[in-house]
């Protein structure tokens, strides 16, 4: 019986990914060396967005990188290798941060808007002046979001970078949250409401 | 129907920005914004809010700014060669 030929859907991949891949399953050091040197400056910037300790964001880009090592053998070549381990760190930071004590929780109602009685707003709202320019200046304005972004409670913050920042779905961030979809889609929504406030506060001249 | 509030159309603000809503709903919201621009410009700046925070995003396949320190990045392959060396 003829065995039907099977479609290789492998052509999707980087041809640069299969090579440094080949290296990395030898365990070639020089090849091992080279892809961490390239990668974990990216590794730490995304476990820094989760972690605010610095030794713990370092702790978790170093149980990251050993697990991508050791999962190695089972990359199926679906994603891209660089995206497969920007998923293997997002989740060795969370692991970390949930083992990590919590921070305090500053309260997050007054940066919530207010009302009157009957449901009208307390106070209006300015129009925002965003920062103008590209390049350098779009740098500037990224910093600044991000040090905004750190400024939420912990809690809150999360949700955000795991939703509006990482792009993980609602399911996905309660699901690595151990939590459920309804406490993160209401945990979003206040996070976006107080980071509105926070930029309003830098964007209104 | 009583129009929204702006407290009730700012709760359900993100599926309105999600687009999570059934036509009705949707109907009123717009209709809320029609008569109140404080509310049009929370909208606005509720979705470059989302907008900013999108775009701190490092993208995966573009090398950063080399700021990992020296000993995290030589003590990572270290740490595997010893993993390795032991199988
Ligand atoms: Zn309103």
């Amino acid at each position: 019986m003829d065995t039907p030929a099977i479609v290789t859907t492998a052509a999707a991949t980087d041809p640069a990914d299969a090579a440094i891949l080949a290296g990395l399953r030898n365990g070639d050091a020089a090849a091992c060396t080279e892809f961490v040197r390239s990668h974990a400056g990216m590794a730490l910037g995304v476990a820094r967005r989760i972690l605010r300790n610095e030794a713990d964001a370092q702790d978790a880009v170093q149980d990251a990188f050993a697990s991508f090592f050791r999962g190695l053998g089972d990359f199926r070549q679906q994603s891209r290798l660089t995206t497969w381990l920007h998923r293997i760190v997002v989740n060795a930071a969370l692991m970390k941060r949930r083992a990590a004590q919590r921070r305090d929780e500053c309260c997050i109602d007054e940066l919530l808007p207010s009302y009157h009685a009957d449901g009208h707003r307390r106070d209006p709202r300015p129009e925002w002046v965003l920062p103008s320019g590209a390049g350098s200046a779009g740098d500037d304005l990224a910093g600044l979001v991000r040090r905004k972004v750190d400024e939420l409670p912990d809690d809150y913050r999360v949700v955000l970078v795991l939703r509006d920042v990482e792009e993980l779905d609602t399911e996905e961030t309660a699901e690595v949250l151990g939590t459920t979809p309804g406490a993160v889609k209401t945990r979003l929504h206040r996070a976006r409401q107080a980071l509105r406030t926070l930029l309003e506060r830098e964007f209104v001249p | 129907m009583s129009m929204l509030t702006c407290k009730e159309f700012v709760e359900f603000l993100d599926d309105y920005v999600a687009g999570a809503q059934e036509s009705p709903v949707r109907t009123e919201f717009e209709r809320h914004l029609a008569v109140c621009p404080d509310c049009v410009t929370y909208l606005r700046t509720y979705q470059h809010t989302i907008a900013l925070a999108r775009s701190t995003r490092l993208d995966p396949t573009v090398p950063p700014p080399a700021d990992a320190p020296a000993e995290l990045i030589t003590a990572i392959p270290a740490a595997r060669a010893k993993e390795s060396g032991r199988n």
